[in-house]
Parts: C-alpha cells; structure tokens; sequence
C-alpha cells in the first residue's frame, strides 16, 4: 500500500511529505530506539510515542519511510527538520498507537 | 589535609561520540577546561572510554585539569548512565564486558557522526565501527551492578531531561537504587533544581556541562566540590559527603 493511501486512510497529520507514493508492507510499534534498530525490518512503518531527534536518525538507520507519532505527542521541530532533510515521510496522529494498528490491520498490514 | 573548592566537569564527550563535534579533540578540551578554571573532568564517551588516555596524555603536557576515565553507558531500556572508574585500566575492563552486549550494528558516519579514536595531539588512531550510540542489552540493573563490581562511580545522567534519563523512562527514581548521586543539566532552573532536591532529599545531585561542543565547558555549566584534591577518591567521598569533602551545586 502507498504511503499516501495509508496518511489518508488513517486521517494522519503529515508534517513531512517524504515520498508518498512509496510502497509499505510491515509495520513495528515501540517507544525504545534500541528496539527498535534491534528489530525493525527494512521499509517499515514506526509507530511510536517517541519523539526525539533520534527517532530520524534510526529510521534513516533501519530505511524506514514512514514515522507516525501518536497520541496527540508534540513533534519537536528538530525532529521535523532532519525527517525533512532524509525524505522520510513524518505523521502525527491524536489516536492511540494500538488504536492505528488495529486500523493498519484493517488496511492488510499485518505484520 | 586542608579541603579546597574544585570546580568538576563530570560529563564530557569527545570525537569518539558520533553526536560530538569535531572540535571536541584533546588539547582542545583541556584547553578550553584550563582556560575557564576546571579542575577535575570525567571523559564520558557514549559505550567506550577509547579516549582517556589521550585527554589525560594531553593533559599531562600542560598541567591541565585532572582527567577521570568514564563512559556515558546507554542501557536496554534507553537510560544514559554516567561511570566513573576508578584508573583506566578498570574502564578498559567495563568496556569489554559492555561491548559483548553490543548489538551488531555498524556506525554510518553520513548519519550519526564520526566515531574517532584520538591520540593526545589528535592524530587519528582508530576508527570505532559499532555504533556507539545504542542501547546495549544490559537493563540498567545490571549496568549498575557490574560497575559496583568494578569500584566505579554511577551517575544517574541528565535526570530532568525528556529523553535518555532513567526518570522518562521508568519513572521516579527508587530509594534502593545503588547509584552515588544525580545529574542534572546546566539549563535547569533554581526552582526546579530546588524541587529535584526535595524529592530526592537523601541523594547528592551534581551539575554537569554533557558537552558535545567547547563553548558549553564552563564554570557556569558544572559544579564544585570541597575536597583535599582533585582526584577519583576524593570525588567519590565528596559524593557521600564523607569526612567533610561535599559537593556544592
């Protein structure tokens, strides 16, 4: 599914455009950077609660092309500024992380 | 012996951090620490201490402040963790023991930084391949209680920070953690140092400057301590407020 499909559906906030109609299969939740370079897989969505400057670096990292930060959490400018300069596409959303993976699910990305 | 005010830096990163500036070589930080009146600074590299010997070879030319060899652990759970060993010889011994909880994951210069071991003219020895900015697969229990194994200072990091200090991350800090004092940022207020003082009443906090760039090492940015001389016994009694020796924020 297009990145872009997936914002729409989802009604996300897009705070960095990236690539839009890139393609996305999978999808990893966790709050921890460690996690996550530990064990995300290539082309992941992140969907996450952490907002730190380093949330970037990590998907620049792990090739993620998709971060969403939810519940409602602040995205720092920084953080917004170096997803700018990478091309990732950088999303926020008010709804829970389980709520927007439950709706991922719906979408068919299972895993 | 008569007991002195020394002003202390205990958290100081150089180019073998990714996330420090190219200017943090070693005669440039003794520099600026001898410049600005330092007496006694840690060296804290994010998972390694590759670069004490070069700051305390730097030092030694120009009778520069007293360098203690340390290392900013980050644990599992994402919690930076300042160490203060007790000679280099221990740190090196941590560090290999840290290094097996490495994930397997190579440093990308482009992203995060350079990752350089230095000598004490800044010639390029080495460059570090893992990445150094991870978190390692040791929970912050077990990086504590290794260290205690080792003698070494432990150091709560930047605890009123949104990111990367235990309180974010796990909440408020038990009594029971073995841990000799806490950090907190230079940028923090009067009133909120006043309050962390209150809710911690029975820990000592220590002011540390966390510098990745030069400007940043500064009197204003660290702390002092009342102690007979600037070295790690000392410190470590001035952080129990032990016969006499203290720390003044």
């Amino acid at each position: 599914m297009k990145i872009k499909d997936i914002a729409s559906s989802l009604n996300l906030d897009i705070i960095c455009r990236g690539n839009g109609d890139k393609q996305v299969e999978s999808a990893i939740t966790g709050d921890l950077m460690s996690f996550i370079v530990g064990k995300a897989t290539s082309g992941s969505i992140w969907i996450t609660v952490q907002n730190h400057l380093n949330v970037a670096a990590v998907a620049v990292l792990k090739e993620i092309p998709l971060i969403i930060i939810t519940s409602g959490r602040a995205v720092p400018n920084d953080l917004k500024e170096r997803c700018e300069i990478e091309g990732i596409t950088l999303a926020s959303s008010d709804e829970s992380t389980f709520k927007l993976c439950s709706k991922l699910s719906e979408l068919g990305i299972n895993g | 012996m008569p007991l002195s005010e020394f002003y202390a830096d205990l958290h100081i990163h150089t180019v073998l951090s990714p996330c420090a500036e190219l200017e943090m070589g070693a005669p440039e930080i003794i520099g600026k620490a001898r410049e600005t009146g330092i007496h006694l600074i840690a060296v804290t590299d994010h998972n390694a201490c590759a670069n004490v010997k070069a700051l305390q070879e730097a030092s030694e030319n120009c009778n520069g402040p007293v360098v203690l060899a340390g290392m900013e652990v980050q644990t599992a759970e994402d919690i930076h963790v300042v160490l203060i060993f007790p000679d280099l010889g221990v740190a090196e011994e941590y560090q290999a023991w840290l290094r097996k909880g490495f994930m397997k994951i190579s440093n990308r210069p482009e992203v995060f930084g350079y990752q350089l071991v230095i000598d004490k003219d800044n010639n390029v020895i080495e460059e570090i391949e893992p990445l150094l900015i991870q978190g390692v697969s040791y929970v912050i229990d077990e990086v504590i209680s290794k260290a205690k194994d080792l003698n070494a200072i432990v150091i709560l990091a930047h605890i009123d920070r949104p990111s990367f200090s235990y309180p974010a991350v796990l909440g408020p800090i038990p009594a029971a953690l073995d841990v000799d004092a806490l950090e907190i940022s230079p940028r923090l207020s009067v009133a909120k140092t006043i309050d962390l003082k209150e809710s911690y009443p029975s820990r000592t906090l220590v002011r540390s400057s966390d510098s990745h760039e030069l400007k940043s090492i500064d009197r204003n940015n660290c702390c002092r301590v009342l102690i007979a001389s600037p070295c790690f016994s000392e410190l470590s009694l001035a952080l129990h407020s032990e016969k006499g020796r203290k720390v003044l924020l």
